[in-house]
């Protein structure tokens, strides 16, 4: 029977579907019965991680970094299934974002719409699935704004998804900076404050993050890719590997590092601020609040987290370094004597 | 990239009477960035799992063009409207759906108002008289059509892109009538796309920034090394004698190795020795600030012990502590 099968499929060149491929197709069907029971609505948890496809994550970041460094937004399409977002799609919207936030209006509703109907003439029949923006240089996590406007798209659209990039960083550190967010609903209490990894928020910017941060929480993002994708990414590869030699981080990178510099002056001003005062204070009261010291490792201080940024500049500038470091030895240091014959068939061997 | 072409195996049989091989050519350069190609092997892959036994994999190429260079930057699916059967022609040929065509290209204009409308591609691995209609219909409505054929095929050994572009062929008079015309083309990437590309291929990792960063160096060199190794093949089996002096390749190798150093004056080396500097301070700055935090830490807790051991303690580091006298300095 299998074997019977087996020849009918090389006689007839029908190749089975990776795994991974079946995930183009896209039942509505399967999708509804779930979205029949919502049970995100009863779990505020419910989703916890987000797959994007390789050509939607490309999408965003070029869309991103085409903005320069006005906020950018856009769209994105898919599907729900065992706690996950799939996110096959992404299109950009017509919106003027500004340098720190971004807003869709009528016009770009309109052009939701007609951009989706074109989406299903195509076969691209994935709902909307949640939207993206961009945070040129401050860090991916939701503002007031943002999370207003997601949670309204949670009430009336769920599941929805909130995703931002950050262009500056993702250039700067060499590796996509992106994060993936749904909000609690009002009044929810988190069961503890998610500890997601550390990462910096520029000094005018920190009340906004911290008065938001714990009214929505992130997701996991993993990226898939079919193996077809996965053949061309190597080929691909094949051709632009040269761009990576040829690029210089330090270069392309220099108005963001400036502004991280001038960012990181910022806090430090603070801290020396902060730390004068409580001098201070400490000369004056004694014991108006009883912290426990078992607790103290725990305290993030403002010193802490200058640290860490300080840390971030000081690798990512490392990193662009040691690129030109090499660059510089392999085609700008001439040898300072003449090869032997023998010395010459090491090196083309690798052995030198 | 396009000097690549000169290593290229001549492409042997001649049976797909639509491409002319040398044919002229209008010296266009094409380059290809990856978006568009993972967006055709996304086409074809939801094509594969649709219900359609015989899907048409049909799309347009989005980009811009600059003289004689066309890049390719984006894409976008296109549908083509049931054959008129009635018309007399032969039944099966495909038509575009221009209004289709029209409302797509007015979308993306209104967000990547720098994208025009190049081309277009479909699946397949020789161009057939039904791409050649197609063809027809879209050359006619802009200047420089791209026609890119994707073969989504790929045999394990193969080294370059299933990627093969033609551009209509002109005749004498400069007229765009009958066959293709097959074309040269590179990759290129933006700094963003090229780090997307890279993180999806590589996945999402837990290593730290440095490694990673190692590690895409590292694998950069490689490959220059093992360019570098088949030039040195090459030469050596010329020397030998084992294949004939082809001048035009061996004229190039010199060429490439004469271009080295690439960078030889004062300045740049001044240049580069100020950038290095520069970043070996930032190192130093931040060792200092992990050295002030750790100071602040080490005062932070003193104080709390001394705090809870009471009395005994009163006088010390309370006023006078490290973190006062730090705290005092100005910078």
């Amino acid at each position: 029977m299998d074997i019977a099968r087996k020849t009918f499929e090389l006689n007839n060149d029908i190749r089975p579907l990776d795994p991974s491929d079946r995930l183009f197709a896209y039942s509505r069907e399967e999708e509804r019965a779930l979205e029949d029971s919502a049970p995100w609505k009863s779990d505020p948890n419910y989703f916890h991680t987000v797959k994007i496809s390789a050509t939607a994550l490309i999408k965003m970041v070029i869309h991103a970094r085409s903005g320069g460094i006005y906020e950018i937004m856009g769209v994105m399409y898919g599907k729900v299934r065992d706690h996950t977002f799939w996110i096959m799609d992404a299109a950009a919207l017509p919106v003027q974002g500004t340098e720190t936030r971004v807003n869709a209006g009528n016009e770009a509703f309109e052009y939701m719409v007609q951009y989706q109907t074109s989406n299903s003439q195509v076969g691209k029949d994935e709902m909307l699935r949640g939207w993206y923006h961009s945070h040129p240089g401050y860090g991916c996590w939701l503002s007031g704004i943002d999370v207003s406007t997601q949670s309204t798209n949670q009430q009336f659209n769920d599941p929805y998804l909130a995703v931002v990039i950050d262009p500056n960083r993702t250039v700067s550190a060499g590796k996509v900076e992106i994060g993936a967010f749904r909000t609690y609903p009002e009044g929810y209490q988190p069961p503890s404050t998610s500890s997601s990894e550390y990462q910096s928020i520029p000094m005018d910017k920190i009340e906004d993050f911290g008065v938001h941060a714990n009214s929505y929480y992130p997701l996991k993002v993993e990226i898939y890719k079919s193996a077809l994708d996965e053949q061309l990414l190597e080929l691909l590869w094949n051709k632009y590997w040269v761009a990576t030699l040829s690029q210089s981080l330090l270069f392309s990178n220099r108005p963001y590092a400036t502004s991280q510099v001038i960012d990181l002056d910022l806090k430090l001003q603070s801290c020396c601020r902060t730390l004068l005062d409580k001098a201070a204070r400490l000369a004056l009261k004694e014991d108006d609040q009883k912290s426990d010291i078992r607790r103290l490792e725990d305290i993030e201080t403002p010193l802490n987290k200058a640290r860490k940024d300080g840390l971030r500049i000081a690798t990512e500038a490392q990193n662009g370094m040691i690129a030109q470091v090499i660059k510089d030895k392999l085609f700008n240091t001439p040898l300072t004597h003449a090869l032997s014959v023998e010395e010459a068939m090491d090196a083309v061997r690798g052995v030198m | 990239m396009a000097s690549s072409s000169t290593f290229k195996a001549p492409n042997g049989n001649n049976q797909a009477s639509h491409v002319m091989n040398g044919g002229m050519n209008s010296g266009l350069t094409v380059n290809l960035h990856p978006l568009p190609i993972l967006n055709i092997s996304e086409h074809w892959n939801r094509a594969r799992s649709s219900s359609d036994p015989r899907p048409k994999v049909l799309g347009a190429l989005l980009g811009t063009q600059t003289g004689r260079e066309v890049s390719v930057t984006n894409s976008f699916e296109l549908v083509h409207l049931a054959s008129p059967v009635s018309a007399g022609g032969p039944t099966d040929l495909t038509f575009l759906d221009q209004e289709f065509l029209s409302t797509r290209k007015e979308q993306f204009k209104q967000v990547f108002p720098t994208l025009d409308l190049v081309g277009w591609y479909t699946i397949g691995q020789e161009p057939s008289a039904h791409d050649m209609h197609v063809h027809k219909q879209l050359a006619d409505t802009i200047e420089t059509c791209v026609f890119l054929l994707f073969h989504p095929e790929i045999p394990p050994s193969s080294q370059s892109l299933p990627i093969k572009v033609y551009e209509s062929a002109f005749t004498e008079d400069g007229r765009t009538e009958g066959g293709l015309v097959p074309l040269d083309y590179g990759v290129e990437t933006g700094e963003a796309e090229r780090i997307a590309v890279d993180g999806v291929a590589r996945g999402t990792t837990d290593e730290s920034l440095v490694v990673g960063n190692l590690i895409t160096q590292r694998n950069a060199v490689k490959m220059l090394y093992d360019r570098i190794r088949v030039l040195v093949q090459y030469v050596s089996a010329t020397v030998d004698k084992t294949i004939p002096v082809d001048h035009t390749i061996l004229r190039q190798i010199s060429a490439v190795l004469s271009s080295l150093p690439v960078m030889s004056t004062p300045e740049f080396t001044s240049e580069l020795k100020t950038e290095h500097e520069d970043v070996q301070l930032t190192s130093y700055l931040t060792d200092v600030i992990r050295q002030l935090d750790a100071l602040n830490e080490y005062a932070e807790k003193h104080h709390q012990v001394t705090r809870s051991t009471g009395e005994g303690l009163e006088g010390h580091g309370r006023t006078r502590g490290p973190m006062n006298d730090w705290a005092g300095r100005r910078w």
